[in-house]
């Protein structure tokens, strides 16, 4: 642990210093992580679904009702990367992003750690390149209310002295305490003295998001997942928590699974990431690419709904859009007990033609991101297939602002 | 905190403004609390005007929701609420007018909300003024067929469905619902989005003059959301309504308002017509919040956040409020807390530096370029 104390006495520590380091000394705790080496993708997600049986154990029983949350998602997350999943609320982000860190076991598909099947090291232990408890470690979750995150009888200091205790054994208290210290400072809250001291209900809200931030970086993880992990916070302290986030990815190299409903806010951390947005409907990724793409040139016409449904704050702009019909055919979102043939998106598409009843669509290349729409593919048989018209639909348009 | 009065209408005196629906004048709730009197809203005046859509925006905790509650005298004890609310009626010299319900107007051209009985109260709630809620739709008996909220309803002002059926379906028409399902429907058979705009329909089941909205779409999904904010300036226009609207969400309202205004630490920071306001806003708070909200399409280089923590009810700062996280703040913002005043046509701003917050904090509604834009 010399190394460590060293970069705990320097102020000027670099913390790919301290990473380096704390990888190390991981790389001594699990002698077998040999997996590292390799050209895998830190996480790679495939065909992965998680389908609930609703209701209590007999009525589970006695129906074959399923709720198909996740349906069939694949994406692969670099080192130090962003993924921004955005999606209205029922659509399976937050499902699969606790799928994706290996919290929620899923129904089908895998999930693979640098190469490793996460649940294969879970149920085979003996077998298994990379240890449950290792991949554990490595992922870690920010939620919504750091609120509930906290426990309100304890201090910071003892918050987190947990995953220290936990994973970082050698340390004595000292060095703990230093850590301690050390972290506070990253998510900016100084002085760290005074901070550690304090109870939950001491903290602001932003600071009991940061306390939540600190404790996921201490466990030196590869993965974080921030579930709406500003939506709790004052609007006008959002930007700081995001440039946080920002900025401790750019020193740790971490990765993020970061699960909005707000495509403003996706853009910014996107952009600024450099990462990617990637737009669920009713389980499935419809759209993935770069932030600009999706923003200003959206292929799937799912993210020209949700491009339209945030408004712009420009007043003569968002007056003249005031007046823009939705682009869709009707505004509820079908049951996702009962998802639509095909393209699930297609009764309440504006583009929906008879072949998006009959194929479901995967993600094809449309140009600057991936869409899962016909209309990325030239050549398709949807071009030639006649429109739908509400007629052909077996429910009759309740709400929607259809064209009469 | 006085409104100054060569910018404002000419409400607060004795000839009422018939341009003025609602006026407040000198409004303050106050909480006792073990650690001293909260103030949640601190003297403050606005006036509301006839058929206008206002948006009232802050962020939480800056006493917004309590704004609207002082509104209908609706604040819930042990909140002592303090200061003038008039309402100002439509006709009232008619004495006989089509009046629906057993709210009685009497020939008098303003009335003092605070001062009503309860019984009048009640009738003046839903008759003059009628408030939805954020998520409101949870607040349907669920062992009540819609149909029967609306019976309920009119029957406690004592009139009846029947006779109102007509402006009923009028209105389901204009939110886009369909009369016969949603009627006959229980609750839980019916979505989110369907149950709020149901809310709103049962709302303006009465007629009134104003719709009092605390966060009416945040429960619900973006293109709910955004669909409702279209309906309601069609119900404005169709049903000759104002609306008071509170949102913590600015972008939002860009394009649904006439007025914005904006509320830090239980008072009103800047008032004004929602263009002006937001392409060149005079308040330091109003200029640093629109500087930390990334929207869909703005520059995001420019993008900080606000510094320092909103403050605490039972600590006001002295002088202005927002001084302490202010830039360009100085001694006399520490000693004497400014008023609103008129900066522009229409624009009112509680700061003493309104040119140098101009100059000095700047933000862009700019759109970014993008050559991909088609």
């Amino acid at each position: 642990m010399s190394a460590d104390d060293t970069a705990a006495d320097d102020d000027d520590v670099t913390p790919e210093d301290v990473t380096a380091a704390e990888t190390a000394d991981e790389a001594d705790a699990t002698p077998d992580d040999g997996a590292d080496e390799t050209d895998e993708p830190l996480l790679s997600v495939e065909d992965l679904e998680v389908h609930y049986r609703p209701g209590n154990l007999i009525e589970r029983y006695l129906s074959d009702r399923t709720i198909r949350a996740v349906d069939g998602v694949d994406f692969e997350l670099e080192e130090n990367d962003m993924i921004v999943l955005v999606g209205e609320s029922g659509c399976g982000k937050t499902t699969l992003g606790k799928a994706a860190v290996g919290l929620e076991q899923p129904t089908d598909g895998t999930v693979e750690y640098k190469g490793q099947d996460i649940w294969d090291s879970k149920n085979n232990p003996r077998n298994a390149d990379i240890e449950w408890g290792e991949i554990r470690r490595a992922m870690q979750v920010i939620h919504q209310d750091p609120a509930n995150a906290l426990n309100s009888s304890r201090r910071v200091r003892s918050i987190l002295a947990d995953p220290l205790k936990k994973y970082r054994t050698e340390l004595g208290a000292e060095e703990r305490e230093e850590t301690i210290y050390r972290y506070l400072e990253y998510v900016d809250m100084m002085p760290p003295e005074d901070y550690a001291d304090r109870y939950p209900h001491q903290l602001s809200g932003g600071e009991k998001q940061r306390i939540t931030l600190g404790r996921a970086l201490l466990m030196n993880p590869d993965v974080i997942l921030a579930d709406e992990a500003i939506s709790a916070l004052d609007v006008s302290l959002r930007v700081g928590m995001m440039d946080l986030i920002l900025d401790l990815q750019e020193m740790f190299k971490t990765s993020y699974i970061f699960i909005s409903h707000d495509l403003a806010n996706a853009r910014y951390l996107a952009k600024q990431s450099g990462g990617r947005i990637a737009v669920m409907y009713l389980g499935r990724i419809v759209e993935i690419g770069p932030p600009d793409e999706i923003i200003h040139n959206p292929s799937h016409p799912y993210t020209e709904v949700l491009r339209w449904s945030t408004p712009t704050i420009d007043p003569d702009i968002a007056r003249e859009q005031m007046s823009e019909d939705p682009p869709v055919r009707r505004i509820d979102v079908p049951d996702p007990e009962d998802p639509p043939s095909g393209c699930h998106f297609h009764p309440r598409c504006q583009y929906a033609r008879e072949a998006c009843t009959a194929e479901d669509p995967e993600l094809f290349d449309a140009g600057g991101s991936e869409s899962a729409c016909f209309r990325a593919l030239p050549n398709h048989e949807y071009w030639d297939s006649p429109e739908l018209t509400d007629e052909d639909e077996t429910e009759p348009v309740q709400a929607g602002f259809s064209d009469d | 905190m006085a409104i100054d009065q060569s910018q404002s209408t000419t409400a607060a005196t004795d000839e009422p403004d018939r341009d003025i629906i609602m006026s407040a004048r000198n409004v303050r709730v106050s909480f006792d609390m073990s650690r001293g009197q909260a103030w949640v809203l601190n003297d403050v005046d606005l006036d509301i005007r006839r058929e206008e859509i206002i948006a009232v925006v802050g962020e939480s905790g800056s006493g917004k929701s309590m704004f609207a509650a002082a509104l209908m005298d609706a604040v819930e004890d042990p909140g002592v609420l303090t200061g003038d609310i008039t309402y100002y009626p439509e006709d009232a010299d008619d004495g006989e007018s089509d009046q629906i319900g057993t709210f009685d107007s009497g020939t008098d051209d303003e009335i003092d909300v605070l001062g009503m009985t309860d019984d009048e109260l009640q009738s003046f709630r839903w008759e003059q003024v009628s408030m939805v809620f954020q998520g409101a739709m949870n607040s349907f008996n669920p062992t009540m067929k819609l149909r029967g909220h609306f019976q309920e309803t009119v029957q406690a002002h004592n009139a009846v469905l029947e006779d109102r059926m007509d402006h009923v379906r009028d209105l389901f028409e204009a939110l886009h619902l369909d009369f016969d399902r949603v009627m006959s429907s229980y609750p839980h058979e019916l979505s989110g989005g369907i149950k709020q705009r149901a809310l709103i329909a049962l709302s303006l089941v009465l007629e009134p003059e104003v719709l009092v909205m605390d966060e009416p779409t945040a429960a619900l999904d973006l293109l709910m959301q955004r669909s409702i904010i279209s309906m309601l300036q069609d119900l404005r226009d169709e049903f000759d309504l104002t609306i008071v609207f509170i949102t913590h969400d600015l972008p939002l309202v860009g394009g649904l308002s006439d007025r914005i205004a904006v509320m830090y630490a239980f008072e009103f920071a800047e008032v004004g017509d929602t263009r002006t306001l937001l392409k060149d806003a005079a308040h330091p708070y109003t200029r640093a919040l629109l500087r930390s909200v990334p929207s869909i399409d703005s520059d995001l280089d420019e993008m900080r956040p606000i510094e320092g923590q909103r403050p605490d009810p039972v600590n006001i700062p002295n002088g202005c409020s927002f001084h302490p996280r202010c830039p360009i703040a100085d001694d006399r913002c520490e000693i004497e807390d400014p008023e609103l005043v008129g900066v522009d046509d229409d624009l009112a701003a509680a700061c003493f530096y309104p040119d140098q917050a101009r100059d000095e904090i700047p933000y862009t509604l700019e759109t970014e370029q993008m050559e991909s834009d088609l």
